[in-house]
């Protein structure tokens, strides 16, 4: 488990609030381009393993971006 | 609501005893020049990062590392969906010839899905178009098909083999019943 948040000034209030907002558009667009695919792909097999494989790459990508962001100190 | 199936037809409609003759995706050129643009915008990550390196090293150093390695980070995750989008708009684009019709499945964005379907009846006119060097070393190109009363024509964009499918398309027809082609 990555640390929880924990602001520590109101510049970081701020940071975290757009990584945030910037992190949902990221999420948003992921889980309709893996719709897409699931709903219209020929294969579902192949639709569930590409799924799979995006879900460990994205979760591992954002866990490295809230470790990078709880290092920032103000 | 819809949930994946596992055994599911090709395409809407798609009858038990249709016949799939050709499964079309857009030519692997097509796909390797998108892959393309996405390495230029993996590169401005190392460019980025050697820019920084040799002309300010200030931003290497506490605090404003920090700053440089959630922006970098944040950069990988849209690296990451700018390339599951083009394999999947890729995936997603196929076209479809049976022994009865011709069903062309354009994702235009991840929302706009759309599918048409010609039947082989209504065919009057197909043209295969190579256009480029590339396209003519390696043979790719558009398939147009001219239906009958219609104004627009069914375009197959950049498929590998363009003649090979005009070609098949219009054996298909000729096969066709005497009754069921076009009345000139």
């Amino acid at each position: 488990m990555y640390p929880a948040y924990e602001p520590s000034s109101l510049g970081h209030t701020i940071l975290a609030l757009v990584f945030y907002i910037v992190t949902a558009g990221f999420i948003l667009y992921s889980l309709v381009a893996l719709y897409a695919l699931l709903r219209f792909g020929r294969s579902k097999v192949v639709g569930i393993l590409v799924s799979v494989f995006y879900l460990i790459m994205a979760t591992s990508l954002y866990t490295a971006a809230i470790i990078k962001l709880n290092a920032i100190r103000f | 609501m819809h949930w994946p199936k596992f055994q599911q037809e090709l395409f809407p409609g798609q009858q038990p005893e249709e016949r799939i003759y050709l499964v079309l995706h857009i030519h692997w050129i097509v796909l390797a020049s998108r892959i393309l643009i996405w390495l230029m915008f993996a590169a401005f990550l190392a460019l980025g990062d050697w820019l920084v390196t040799t002309y300010i090293p200030i931003l290497k150093t506490p605090p404003y590392v920090g700053y440089i390695d959630l922006l970098k980070s944040v950069y990988v995750m849209f690296l990451t969906l700018g390339l599951l989008i083009v394999w999947v708009m890729y995936y997603l684009n196929i076209q479809i010839i049976t022994n009865e019709r011709v069903v062309d499945i354009t994702q235009r964005s991840l929302i706009h899905h759309t599918i048409s379907e010609l039947h082989l009846s209504r065919i009057e006119d197909v043209t295969a178009e190579v256009s480029g060097i590339f396209g003519t070393l390696l043979d790719y190109g558009h398939v147009y098909v001219q239906t009958a009363g219609e104004t627009e024509r069914f375009i197959f964009h950049q498929v590998p083999n363009p003649q090979a499918i005009e070609k098949l398309i219009l054996d298909l027809y000729e096969q066709l019943p005497k009754e069921e082609k076009t009345k000139e």
